[in-house]
Order: structure tokens, then sequence, then C-alpha cells
């Protein structure tokens, strides 16, 4: 609306009906009230509540067993062929639902998603020995030969996945961003595909205290890796409106660090792939916020 | 006032602070009288106020955001001002406003941040309001017990087999090559190889304010253990347990003496130094880790800060960036003030005591460079600043202000109140050779300031008006309780005019310059009864009332002139008024009724009436009959307006002019014969 | 700020041009400066504020426009701090091209600057989460009366030079990790720094790869990759 800007009254001026009518008019211009109208100050926070200025959308669900303790875990079992079959953390069961119509994230908007749960890596020996592939690195042993000792480079992958057919969620991909380690053989994915995911080291072994000296060792310690908290998050700033069904959070395992010629890479490794080697998860969160840009 | 003309104006009146109809006395419709009110400007250009005020015993907080006003209750339970005491008094402090009333503990409402109305309820016990000062001194820290590790190789570790509760073990290597960084943390020796040393920390607890305010210290209390002989390689820390301090509280300082066991080289230093801040209010279980010598600046004395000394204070403000308050009605003569710019922190040697003979404190006001301390009996004044000291002198004791609302600065006038006898100014200063004076106001008024009821004289408002430019005093009178007259000092034309029927109990100044009252009655006289706050405005009606289920405005106030008694010269000599020429603005088609008065008669003798449009030429349109396209807007006429008076002859002569329609009278003047007749003699006995 | 009434119109009063021009003037005045009191409860959104009036965001990512992921940087190293890299010819196939001690010498690394243009002064937040890796074999050591030798990937932002938030950072051999602050800024195109710090070398780190084939190749002793960083402005 623009200001009001009247010439005032004049003595000897005719009371005139249309002048008269034109001023009380002037209040309701077509236009609505706009930056023109308002003081310093005037927008205070009843104006603009319940108006989603910031936040569209929020969702949040428990992620996993559903108990924080270890009392009850789900095991994701190491691969033992290519590539590694995807599961789902929770079993379907917890998973972030949007609804019929989803969330249409717009170009100037972000969706903000983060994720946590508790994860054990579980291995029983040493399967990794043997091969490069799963880091095997020959050290120096200070007596001109070498020792074995690996380099721990392997890890678990938990990532993010939506759906961006219908709210039926069967047709799932992993977000922008973010590859599903289903192609390559053995499968991979290069470190510029790895937008939306958490990683937890598969094993751990060093040199033992006292036999590492000047760069050589000749004996290793091995540790087991209990229970460790992970979490992830993920954010995305569409370039075309994106219309999102629901959110899904998957693990898989084991892969290691590899380059090759131009890409950093995890490659899978499956010669460590048996039921004795998984990843053990309890219990987290998953949640998921549809703001505004600005 | 006229503001152009300088010329009575009959347009007064009074409306709701929420002019819709729809809205009737919402949201006050359930309060009685209004007892005190206070505008508080929190942003400038108005763009945020809160208006608090009392009612029944119960603070409010009223806010209107979006057109919607909400009232809330700030705070329940407290002390309802007999007829004769005056009401809360409100003083800005900072961001929050202290409401002091000298029964009651001096609460601060902090009135911003205002969370949304669903989280209300709650919310306004969480950092709205909190009382001031701390009322007692941080009680001690609860130290847990050292237990130290044997020297013996292998012998068992401490476990809850073999120590008490209470104690921990808390140890941090002291030897290089161990870990990262050794020896930064514990406090004592690491060393009791060849003799068993002992250490001992002595701790004291304050609690902060957000303003930086400092509780007065804990008491000290004691932890001490020894190092047994012949272990070494570990000193250990202390725990404790905090004390959670009251509202208002956001941190804790804990000072600590350097080692003063005996076999400690600072054993004779028994100074506490600062150690940490504990950055909120909830923690409670704390641990020093810090080396013996790494301690922080020295305590304060005990001196710097004391327990709230006036848990009853009546009146406050601020002057030099300290806090004065008056001493309650147990302690009236002595002031109080604050360390500078920390509002809730008293020290132990910062008050004035005053002059017996002038009385208790009424109310203190700063202005121009002094503290302007009204009492009971006198004036005083407070200058000086606090490193320099503060120093009272008494500016007169012959004046006695009863009246603590009144107080307001006038411009042209400085200070001005209501005494006992009078309305006075309080002008000057004492820099620069200029001399502070008491100029008594209200002489004009003198019969009417005497129907005062002298024991509610405390209940008495005032208040400047920069939109009309007149000082505004609500006095009770009559025997009255609450005000039910109003003085009203034109500044410009300086004259007073009184104004009956509007029923005001407390009264401030808005932003723009209006005055916004509580009503002083309220749902008293009964349900739907008019109540809650009123703006005194141009609206020339009398308030409203409910008829029905709805609001109806009441009509227009009565506005009568009565002109000086007029001796023209002599009054001993007759003489024969023929014609009062009354000088006004053509203000339409009102009618004036003239009444002639003579020889202070109490009974006038009435004239026609007479409309207030010019005597020889065409009436100026009016409202509700001008005819649109014809006529035109006009500008007001001075015309005189002749009246024939229908008296003999009389020694003494006054008009007086009444109406309820719109009204600008600008002047007079009689037109008269003066035979040589002197007045008749007395009468016999 | 609203007003009450300058002046009312009675029957038999003047139609005097001053009188409505009072009232007009300070109804004129209310309107072109509606105050809270005024302007009506939930009726603002975004629909009617400018843009940024109430919080402003920068989100790494958009590169290429087909995967439009948040990782920093472009390209095929997308997401991964490029301040110490191995020679191709020096990377073993089976570890990342990355930090190795005979190009990393200790130090903070800026991996990734962010320009917030247009931030108008305010609170600010950043969040920088990502992916790590660290050799972990060699913490433990032997000359010396074996001190150990922690390695730990720092992290730290940094706004327009100021450290925001700094955390000793990971140690695991793989891990992620999120770092996020934030505090008060004055307006202006701040730059924000995104930094790591890796462990330098002990006295008795392993640094080649002795075995046949691939004898002398560097051993990568650490890296972050995966990174994606968020700044968040609020202004009101």
């Amino acid at each position: 609306m623009s200001r009001i800007i009247r010439p005032r009254l004049e003595p000897g001026q005719s009371i005139d009906a249309t002048d008269l009518n034109t001023r009380f008019t002037d209040y309701s211009q077509s236009g609505a009230l706009d930056l023109a109208n308002h003081a310093a100050g005037s927008v205070d926070l009843p104006q603009i509540r319940t108006e989603n200025l910031i936040t569209i959308d929020s969702a949040r669900i428990k992620l996993g067993t559903g108990v924080y303790d270890h009392s009850v875990v789900e095991s994701v079992p190491s691969a033992a062929s290519s590539p590694a079959t995807l599961y789902e953390v929770g079993g379907g069961t917890t998973r972030l639902v949007f609804g019929g119509s989803g969330w249409t994230i717009g170009t100037g908007e972000i969706l903000r998603v983060y994720w946590d749960t508790s994860a054990e890596p579980v291995i029983s020996g040493r399967p990794y020995t043997g091969n490069t592939n799963s880091g095997l690195l020959a050290i120096d042993d200070g007596s001109s030969g070498q020792f074995e000792l690996n380099d721990c480079l392997a890890c678990w992958v938990i990532h993010l996945e939506m759906d961006t057919t219908s709210a039926g969620l069967t047709n799932w991909v992993p977000v922008p961003g973010q590859g599903n380690y289903q192609s390559g053989s053995p499968a991979f994915e290069n470190t510029s595909n790895m937008a939306a995911q958490s990683i937890v080291p598969a094993w751990l072994e060093y040199s033992a205290q006292g036999n590492a000296v000047n760069g050589a060792t000749d004996a290793r310690t091995q540790k087991d890796l209990h229970w460790g908290g992970v979490s992830g998050a993920y954010w995305l700033n569409p370039t075309g409106s994106t219309t999102i069904y629901g959110l899904r959070i998957v693990a898989h395992g084991i892969y290691h660090a590899g380059f090759n010629a131009a890409n950093n890479r995890l490659d899978l490794v499956t010669h460590v792939g048996a039921a004795s080697q998984k990843m053990q998860l309890t219990c987290g969160q998953l949640t998921a916020i549809h703001q505004r840009m600005g | 006032m006229d503001p152009r003309t300088f010329g009575w104006s009959t347009r007064v009146g009074y409306e709701k602070y929420r002019p819709n109809p729809a809205n009737k006395f919402e949201p006050f419709q359930t309060l009685g009288p209004i007892d005190s009110l206070f505008v508080y400007e929190q942003l400038v250009g108005g763009r945020r106020y809160t208006i608090l005020f009392e009612s029944a015993g119960t603070l409010y907080l009223f806010h209107e955001v979006g057109g919607v006003g909400e009232k809330y209750a700030v705070q329940t339970g407290r002390t309802i001002p007999a007829p004769g005491e005056a009401a809360s008094q409100y003083t800005a402090i900072a961001d929050a406003v202290l409401v002091t009333n000298g029964r009651d503990t001096p609460v601060v409402i902090r009135p911003w941040p205002l969370p949304g109305t669903t989280h209300m309820a709650g919310a306004l016990t969480l950092g709205v309001t909190r009382p001031l000062g701390f009322a007692s001194q941080a009680p001690s820290p609860d130290l847990l017990g050292v237990q130290t590790i044997s020297s013996v190789a292998a012998a068992a570790p401490a476990s809850a087999d073999n120590v008490t509760g209470d104690s921990v073990t808390l140890w941090w290597p002291a030897e290089a090559g161990a870990i990262s960084d050794p020896g930064s943390y514990g406090l004592g020796f690491a060393d009791g190889a060849a003799e068993a040393k002992g250490q001992e920390f002595r701790y004291r607890v304050s609690y902060l304010m957000e303003n930086g305010s400092e509780s007065p210290l804990s008491d000290e209390v004691s932890v001490q253990w020894e190092i047994v002989n012949g272990s070494a390689g570990f000193r250990y820390c202390v725990a404790m347990r905090l004390p959670i301090g009251p509202d208002g509280v956001v941190a804790r300082r804990i000072y600590r003496t350097q080692n003063v066991a005996v076999d400690s080289p600072t054993y004779s230093d028994t100074d506490c130094y600062l150690i940490d801040i504990v950055r909120n209010n909830t923690e409670d279980l704390w641990f020093d880790a810090a080396r013996s010598t790494a301690v922080g600046s020295l305590a304060p004395s005990d001196l710097a800060s004391v327990p709230m000394p006036s848990p009853r204070a009546g009146t406050a403000a601020v002057y030099q960036d300290c806090l004065f308050l008056d001493g309650g009605p147990s302690d009236p003569h002595t002031l109080y003030f604050s360390t500078p710019g920390l509002p809730d922190q008293f020290g132990g040697a910062d008050f004035i005591r005053l002059s017996a003979p002038g009385g208790a404190v009424v109310r203190l006001f700063a202005h121009y460079r002094v503290l302007v301390v009204l009492r009971e009996n006198g004036v005083d004044v407070v200058s000086g600043d606090f490193t320099s000291g503060f120093s009272a002198t008494t500016v007169t004791s012959q004046v006695a202000c009863r009246s603590p609302h009144t107080v307001d600065q006038v411009p042209g006038l400085g200070v001005v109140f209501l005494a006992q006898d009078g309305v006075y100014a309080l002008q000057g200063g004492f820099d620069g050779g200029s001399e502070m004076q008491v100029l008594r106001l209200s002489e004009p008024i003198k019969r009417t300031l005497r129907r005062l009821t002298p024991d509610c004289a405390a209940r008495a408002v005032g208040r400047y008006s920069p939109m009309d430019r007149a000082y505004h005093c609500y006095i009770p009178v009559d025997g009255n309780d609450r005000p039910n007259l109003g003085l009203v000092f034109h500044t410009e034309k300086e004259g007073w005019s009184t104004r009956t029927g509007f029923p005001v109990g407390s009264l401030d100044r808005l932003y723009n310059g209006e005055l916004v009252f509580g009503h002083n009655t309220g749902t008293e006289a009964g349900a739907d009864s008019e109540s809650g706050l009123f703006i005194l405005s141009q609206r020339r009606t009398m308030g409203g009332r409910i008829e029905g289920d709805a609001y109806v405005e009441n009509g227009p106030p009565t506005s009568i002139l009565k002109t000086a008694w007029l001796d023209l010269g002599d009054a001993q000599i007759q003489k024969r008024v023929q014609y009062a020429t009354l000088w006004t603005m053509t203000t339409g088609s009102v009618d004036v009724d003239a009444y002639a008065y003579k020889d202070f008669q109490r009974v006038g003798i009435a004239s026609r009436s007479y409309l207030a449009q010019p005597p020889d030429s065409a009436n100026l349109p009016v409202y509700d009959s001008a005819i649109i396209g014809t006529n035109e807007w006009e500008d007001t006429q001075l015309v005189p307006l002749r009246i024939a008076v229908a008296q003999q002859s009389c020694a003494w002569f006054a008009l007086e002019v009444s109406t309820t329609d719109d009204l600008l009278f600008v002047g007079w003047e009689v037109e008269y014969r003066m035979p040589p007749t002197s007045t008749i003699a007395g009468k016999r006995g | 700020m609203k007003y009450w009434t300058n002046h009312q119109a009675r029957t038999n009063q003047t139609t005097e041009a001053d009188q409505l021009n009072a009232e007009l003037r300070s109804s004129q005045s209310a309107i072109t400066t509606l105050d809270r009191t005024q302007t009506p409860q939930q009726a603002y959104s975004n629909t009617n504020m400018v843009t940024n009036a109430v919080r402003q965001v920068w989100a790494s990512g958009g590169q290429p426009a087909g995967t439009q992921g948040p990782l920093w940087g472009s390209g095929t190293t997308r997401g991964e701090q490029e301040n110490i890299r191995a020679t191709a010819a020096d990377t073993l196939a089976t570890q990342f091209r990355a930090v190795t001690y005979q190009e990393y010498s200790g130090g903070w690394r800026t991996a990734h600057t962010q320009t917030l243009t247009g931030f108008q002064g305010g609170q600010l937040h950043i969040e920088w989460a990502g992916l790590a890796a660290i050799f972990p074999a060699f913490q433990q050591t032997d000359n010396n009366n074996h001190p150990p030798n922690q390695k730990r990937m720092r992290l730290r932002i940094s706004v327009a030079g100021v450290v925001m938030a700094e955390r000793l950072g990971t140690a695991k051999s793989m891990d992620s990790f999120r770092i996020f602050g934030s505090g008060l800024y004055p307006q202006g195109d701040l730059t924000v720094e995104y930094e790591w710090r890796f462990t330098p070398a002990g006295q008795d780190d392993a640094i080649v790869f002795t075995g046949a084939p691939a004898a002398g190749k560097h051993l990568m002793q650490a890296h972050v990759f995966g990174c994606k960083v968020l700044a968040i402005a609020r202004y009101r």
C-alpha cells in the first residue's frame, strides 16, 4: 500500500462528497499493506507464528532396534559376494515416512537429515590377512625382513536413501551425491559420491608397545572394537524441485580404501565375508528437517 | 486548552484504551480499582512498550500485539494498599522494572522476551520475575573428602570397603612421560617420599546475576589430606557440590586459598582467590584441578556485597548509575545505594543517613544533576558520585510531600509535586552558582486544594502530558478515598482548570504523549462496570457503559467556566454591568448558557442561550445540517458574543458560562455604567 | 503507533477544516507507521517478507548439477582435502591418495574456504560433516621411554580469521565426524575456513611399504573426505 498523500482541507474549500469519500477510500487501496506502512519493529513473533517462516516440515524416528542398551541388537553380515546386500537398519519398520504427498523440497529450500546409532563391528581372528585388498601392509621388521601389519582402513558403510517415486516406498535410491555401492566388480564407490554416509571401522590392530622403532616393527596387537557411537549428516538444496516420500538408512560392508588412477574410492572386500564377521547395531535416531534457505 | 489561541476549550473526555466497542472492557472486565500503573518503554521509537499495573494485590503485565490485548498476572499476593497508603512505585533499571511498595520485597520484572501465550503460565515464573538483590550470602559449598592412594606396592585401591562415603580419589600424574600433559593439574604436593606432606585448601562460593552483581561470599569451608610417606607421582583434585542459586542467578564463582597446610610454603596466605566461574545455575558437582598456585584475582572483601539491606523499600531511583533505595517503613531515614552498574549488589558501607527532622522518605527522583529526596516534612537532595562519595543537603524543611505518585518533570517548571499545602515546583540546581528554589504553583486554587482528603493524599496521582502541555493531578477530595478531582495546570497559560467525573486511579504517559489511566473503581461498583485502562483524549465522552450486552458511550462532559470576580476599579462604588462580551471561536450552533453573578452570591441570573456563531453574519455550516456539495469547509472565527446582563447594580461581577457542546472561549470583557452610587452601609446589628 | 481521538465530529459543531484535518492526520500517521500492536497476528509469511529477512543459509555443493550433492568442491576430488596428496605414483592401490609423512610435517591446513556473501551481521551457526581415515598402527612407540604418539585428526572452523570451534577430533581408523559452532559476527562477506591438522610424524612411524611389488610406495597416514559444509545466519 502506498503512502497516503492527500493535501489538507482548507477553509473555503467546498464540503465535497467526492473529496470526502476519496479521503476515506485512501485507507482501502488495492495493494496490501506493504513495506511503506510498517514502522521499525512492527513484526513480532505473534505475527509470524505458525506461518512456517523457517521450518516447513520436520520428522523424527527412533532408528534400529528401539532399545538403547545392548540387550536387543540387529546384525548386518559382511558381504561374501559382490555387490553387498543393502541391509535396512530397523528392518523396514524404522524409516521416515512423509505421507501421501511427501515433502517437496523447492529450490529455495533445504532438507537437513541427521542420524546416529550405536555400532559394534565384530571380527573373529584375522580373516583379512594375506590379501592386500583388505589392507595388508609389509612393514620393515628391523632385521631386513618384512612384517605383516594391517592398515585398518577397512570400514562398514551406513548411508541414506530416499524414495522420490511414490508413497508406496518401494523404489529406494541413494540421495543425490551418494552412491549405492552396487556397480563395479568388485563393487565400489568413488569418494566424490559419499555425501550421505557414515563409516565404522571394521577391525583394529597396531604395532605392539615397545616394538615400533625407527619405522620398523615386529609384533602386533589386535584389539576388539566394542560399541561406539556413529553419527552422520546430510543436507540438500536441490537445483530443481524434488518430492521425497520417505527416507531410510541402510548398512553394508566391508569396504577398504583404494585408489584407481584418478579417484580415491572404497572397494568391497569379500574374502572376509562370513557369518562371524558382522556389525551389530542397536538404537539411534533419524531426524529430518525441511526448511527455507532464507 | 487550545494551543493556537490559548483559549479555554471543552474538548475533553476519556475513552477506552482499546477503542473498539466490540471489545467492551476486555481484558479488564474483572478488575477492581487499578492502584498503580507504569508504562515501560522498552525500545526506542515506541516500537515496544509494556504496561504494568496492579489491582487487588496482583501485578499484571499488559502487552498488546496484533490488536490482541492480553493481561498476564505476573505476581499475586502483593499487599493491597490501604486508602491512606501510596500504591506501588516503578523504577526502570537496565532492561527491567523494579516494583517497590514499602511492604513486599522489591521485585524486578523483566517483561522481555515474553513467551507465547501457550507457554505463559509456566514461563512467567521463569526469568520474568525475581526479587531484587540477594537475600543472604551464598551457602558454602559441600566439599567431598580426598582419599589418597596408598604408597604400598600392590596395595588394594581405594574401594567402597575401605573408604568412607563422601570422598573421592581424583588424581593426575605428576611425572613427565606418563601422559601428554603431565603435571598440569592437581593440588598440593606430588611427592611424599621421605616425609608425609599435608595440604589444606579453603573454599568460598558466590552467585552472579546476569547484570554482573555478585552475592555476598559464602562462609569458608576447608578440606585436608596428606600424601602418605613413600608415595609419589600423583596430585589430587578436590570435588564438591556447589549450591544452586535463586532465580536470576546465572553463574557461580568459586574462590580458593593456596595451600595453607603447615608444610606448604604458602601456609600464611589465607586470602581467597578466584579459581573458576561455573557459567550456569544448574550443575552441582564440580571438581577443582587447578594447581595450588594457579589462582586468579583476589576475592572481593566481605563489605563489597551484603544481603539486600532494604527488603521493604518503598521507593527507588537510579542516580549516577547506582540504584538508590529508601530503607522502608522500619528504616525511613536511610538511603541505600548499590554499586555502580550492579543494581543487585549493595556494599556494606553504602548508605546515607538523612537528618531526622525531614521525616520519612516518600519519593526518590533523579533530576538535573542531583537526586531529589522528597520527604514527609521536607525536600533534600543527594549529590556526588560513588567514587568520591554521596552527600545529602536539605533544600527546604517546610514542604511536606505526601503524594509520591504526583511527582513529574514539567518543562519550564522543574520537578512538580503535590504537597500537603499545594502543588509545588522545585527549580534550579546547585551547580554554577544557581539556586534551588521551591515555588508554589497552586496559589490560584488554594480553596479547591483545601478539599483534599488529608489522610488519602498518598493516593493522588499526577503526570505531565506533552500532548496537552499541561500537568494533570488527580486528588481525592471531600472525604473520598480515591482521586475524584482533577487539577490541570496549563503551562502555556500558567493557569489551572479542574476536572470532575474522571475516574483516575493511577496515571502514566504513553510514548506519543497521551495520558493513560487506570480506573479507580472498576468492578467494585458491580459487574459490567467501567474498568481497566483509559486514555484522556479529545473524544468528548465520559467513557462508556454496558447496556444490554453492548458497549455504549457516555455523553460529553459539562464544561463550566467562571470568571474571576471583577470589582472594576473600586469595590465600594456600585456598577451597572449591561453587557458581557464573550470572545469565542465559532465552534458551531452550540448552546452557550451564561449566568451573571453579583457580589459573591451563590446563585446567578441566567440569560438566554446563545449560539457560538457569528452574531452579525450568516451561520457557519455545521455537521448534520451542512449540505455536501453546497457548503464549504470553514475556519473558525473569533467572534464576540454580546450577552445582555439583566442585573441591577453590583459591587463585584462575575460571569459563568456552561455548555456540554464544543466551545472555545478566548476572552471576555464587560460593558458597564458607573453612576456615582456607593455601596450601601452595613446592616444594623 | 496508534492514536486515540483527536477530534470528534458532533451535531451542530462547525464544519471546521482544521478539526477534520487533525483526526485524518493522526490516522494517516498511524497507518504509515503500523506498530506491533496494530499489525494483525499470523498475517506474515515468506510470501510477503523479503528473502533473508529472518535467516540466510549457505550450503556447499550443487556440483555437478546432475548429482546435486552437497560435497564441497568439484570434479573427482569433491569433498576431499587436497592440501596434502601424495603423487599418484607413490600411492598404493589399496590406500587413498592422501596425507603421507613425506609430504606433511604438521600444522593447520585449510581444506576449504567458503565466503558468506551478503551476511548481514548476527548469529552464525556453522556445521561441517565428513569422513576421516587415520593409519593407527604406530601410536605406541619404543624410543625414549615409550611416549605415546596419539594420532588424531584435529578439526577447526575459523570465521574471519577467528576460531569458532575446534575439536580434538577423531582417532578411529575410519570414522565420521561432525564439528559445529556458533557465534555473533559483524556484517560483511565473511570468509569461513575449514581446517584440519593431523599428528605429525613421530620418531618411530613407518612411512614406506617395503614388500614387493610396490616396495617404496609411501604409506598413507590420514585423509579427510566426504565433506560438506553448511552455514546458517539468524538475523531475527
